[in-house]
């Protein structure tokens, strides 16, 4: 009924708001987060991987230059910073694993973390217009599936 | 009449998917180009049968006999 679109969220924001979407994405994904750092720690034997999400862009504005993000999982920490386009990256650390390993669990990550951020935007706006939520639930997939009405 | 409604369903990678119900024409269309503008870049856009429908236009058809 009506129409179906297919989107590419595009994270274009404030530091703050995506370190609310690391935050949720961590969540959903056992991470805990480590904490916010200007350096980031390199331990010798450790191998990094790094990734960005594509299609985002930083609004800077309250960030300190090299700023990170940092979330944590047994031995695995990933940092969320900028880089110096203003694109968002992520940079998995990691002593156990293979660097495909940390690669996928890179994307798995970035992904989350748009879902998170697209949600949370979507939601925003949606009820500044006056909709609201009647149905919200996790799939199975762990998409995030939600029905709003006016 | 139906209220219109957004069923949304964000995966995991990020990717969003979103049907418009109850609204017909140009409505329907608004409503998609505000989901556009809120969330990013519109990949695909299918216009279901419902959107061809004329809101609030129905016409009767009578047969008087005898």
């Amino acid at each position: 009924m009506g129409a179906i679109l297919v989107l590419t969220p595009l994270v274009v924001s404030s530091w703050p708001a995506i370190t609310a979407a690391v935050a949720g994405a961590a969540t959903a994904m056992g991470f805990s987060v480590a904490g916010q750092t200007l350096a980031e720690p390199r331990a010798s034997r450790k191998k990094t991987v790094e990734t960005e999400i594509e299609n985002s862009e930083i609004v800077a504005e309250a960030m300190a230059p090299g700023q990170k993000l940092v979330i944590q999982k047994d031995d695995v920490s990933i940092a969320i910073g900028l880089d110096e386009r203003g694109a968002c990256t992520v940079c998995v650390t990691g002593s156990r694993q293979s660097d495909r390993e940390l690669r996928a669990i890179g994307e798995e990550v970035t992904g989350r973390i748009v879902q998170q951020f697209a949600y949370h935007k979507l939601m925003t706006e949606l009820k500044q217009r006056d909709y609201r939520i009647v149905e919200e639930q996790v799939l199975a997939d762990q998409s995030i599936q939600v029905r709003v009405r006016l | 009449m139906e209220r219109p409604e957004f069923e949304i369903t964000i995966r995991k990678n990020g990717k969003m998917r979103v049907h418009i119900k109850g609204v017909q024409g140009e409505r329907c269309i608004e409503m998609a180009d505000l989901i556009r503008e809120l969330v990013g870049r519109e990949d695909e856009r299918q216009l279901t049968s419902d959107f061809y429908a004329q809101e609030g236009k129905v016409r009767i058809h009578t047969r008087t006999t005898g």
